[in-house]
């Protein structure tokens, strides 16, 4: 038990200290997420980042390009430089060999609980 | 100051210049007309958000939707921050001043511009210095900037900003700037800027969608034909003791324009005279290039091949950019693993103290940590 799920903030992630690790708690919905706080890029603080849909494109029929956000995919940006990661994966959105740690977390009533290995 | 046993030198730092509290240091009409206007009207600007609808933030500088004002406490908090133990401060707005088509502003902005940075914010004992940015427009104005305030103490070298300038800064127009700071002893900074300023047709790169596509090759064609003019016009032979150093925009494009202006050399001498070796050469003897943005390939050893190919590890020199959206923290030279110890303190700081005149005012408290950590002894990162 890390929290309350009412400490989250919106849009953005709640920040834990579990033993040696920093972890950012989200919220979307009913579904909780819970991701190490250091950006695979150059370290910054990955879960002190807002939350935002992802951005796609689509290649409409007459050639053009449409842009809207997929409020199915949401993201965490890194405030150092903007790297966006999956909620759910850890995976960067530009390249997916790239991630962070994810954990297993859910609301147990008004407490979030993460699990984190040893 | 310094992280993990380095000393760290921040040879670009960005100081969000007050443009109206500078408006103070100008003589009218130039004070008037400054003060009654935002700073975006009278500068250009790049298209795009900077900083992606909020994703990325500085807690620390107010550099978010709008664009404040630096102050000197902020520097020294973001010095502390990042382990820096001196950084060389360049204007935030007046990257883009290189297309001011108004002469005689950008001449009022650049000296206000210095004298509001010496009075207010420099501070070699803090580790704080800067460079007057020079406006090319006006050689003879740019020259006597810099004689007028190129024996102070926190003024370490001369700065032009790479997009703008026409012709190119190698340009014999140019020479009573480079005669100065040779006088002083001052290198050249050449310093990248995005060369994407709404102006059709005014850069190479105008008309793009994005500001990715901007940075990305705004920075490196500014650089590219900066490099180019100042080798094949010669200005390493007639200024023989002036130093160069090229700012943000990564170390990659360097070996490859070597390598193609040696090409071209060699079948067209005749037209670069002045030359007593291959362009390339001169690159290995007199120049320096920032490593902001530093790229990170997927196999370090890429990264290490370029290096080799321009000798970097004596050629570089650490730069943050801070607090551009794309700054570089000192980690980017850290956990580089073919580096060894004495080239990572070289990149940090070795390479910079010996390019730039930082002891005109004698050895300041921040060096201590450099005879601390010296080259032979314990700076070995943890």
């Amino acid at each position: 038990m890390v929290g309350n799920v009412a400490d989250i903030p919106e849009h953005a992630g709640l920040v834990v200290q579990i033993g040696s690790r920093s972890i950012g708690v989200f919220r979307i919905g009913d579904q909780v997420y819970a991701l190490r706080n250091v950006c695979a890029h150059q370290g910054g603080p990955l879960c002190t980042g807002k939350v935002f849909p992802a951005l796609r494109a689509e290649i409409l029929p007459t050639g053009k390009v449409r842009e809207y956000y997929d409020y199915e995919q949401m993201i965490v940006a890194c405030p150092w430089h903007g790297w966006e990661y999956d909620l759910a994966s850890g995976e960067c959105l530009a390249d997916p060999s790239k991630r962070v740690a994810v954990y297993p977390a859910r609301a147990d009533g008004d407490s979030i609980v993460v699990s984190v290995p040893d | 100051m310094a992280r993990r046993g380095y000393l760290i030198i921040d040879a670009d730092a960005h100081y969000l210049e007050p443009v109206h509290e500078l408006a103070e240091y100008l003589d009218e009409p130039w004070r008037t007309r400054i003060q009654g206007v935002s700073p975006s009207r009278l500068l250009p600007r790049a298209l795009g958000d900077r900083m992606l609808q909020g994703r990325i933030r500085r807690d620390d500088v107010d550099y978010g939707a709008a664009i404040g004002d630096s102050s000197k406490g902020q520097v020294l908090e973001t010095m502390q921050r990042l382990g820096v133990g001196a950084t060389v401060l360049v204007a935030n707005r007046l990257a883009n001043f290189g297309h001011v088509s108004s002469r005689d502003l950008v001449v009022a902005l650049a000296n206000g511009y210095i004298d509001y940075m010496l009075e207010n914010v420099a501070s070699p004992e803090e580790g704080i210095y800067t460079m007057p940015v020079l406006p090319w427009q006006e050689p003879a104005e740019a020259a006597a900037i810099v004689t007028r305030v190129g024996s102070h103490p926190a003024v370490v070298g001369v700065c032009f900003m790479t997009s703008g300038p026409n012709p190119p800064l190698g340009d014999v127009r140019y020479n009573p700037i480079f005669e100065a700071a040779q006088e002083h002893d001052l290198p050249i900074v050449f310093h990248s800027a995005p060369g994407l300023t709404l102006v059709e047709g005014s850069s190479p790169v105008d008309g793009f969608q994005r500001l990715l596509e901007g940075q990305a090759t705004g920075f490196l064609i500014s650089n590219i034909a900066q490099l180019t003019s100042i080798l094949i016009q010669g200005l390493p032979e007639r200024f023989p003791k002036l130093r160069f150093l090229f700012q943000e925009a990564g170390i990659y494009w360097v070996p490859m324009i070597m390598q193609r202006l040696d090409e071209y050399y060699l079948m067209r001498r005749e037209e670069a005279p002045l030359l007593k070796a291959l362009p390339s050469e001169y690159v290995l003897d007199r120049f320096h290039f920032g490593t902001q943005p530093l790229e990170a390939p997927k196999n370090p050893r890429h990264l290490e091949a370029i290096m080799d190919m321009f000798d970097g590890r004596r050629r570089c020199v650490f730069s943050t950019d801070y607090p551009h959206f794309d700054f570089d923290d000192p980690v980017v030279i850290d956990r580089l693993a073919f580096l060894t110890a004495e080239d990572k303190q070289d990149i940090f700081a070795g390479n910079a103290q010996r390019l730039f005149n930082f002891r005109k005012g004698g050895v300041q408290p921040w060096e201590s940590t450099w005879s601390a950590t010296s080259r032979t002894s314990q700076n070995t990162p943890a």
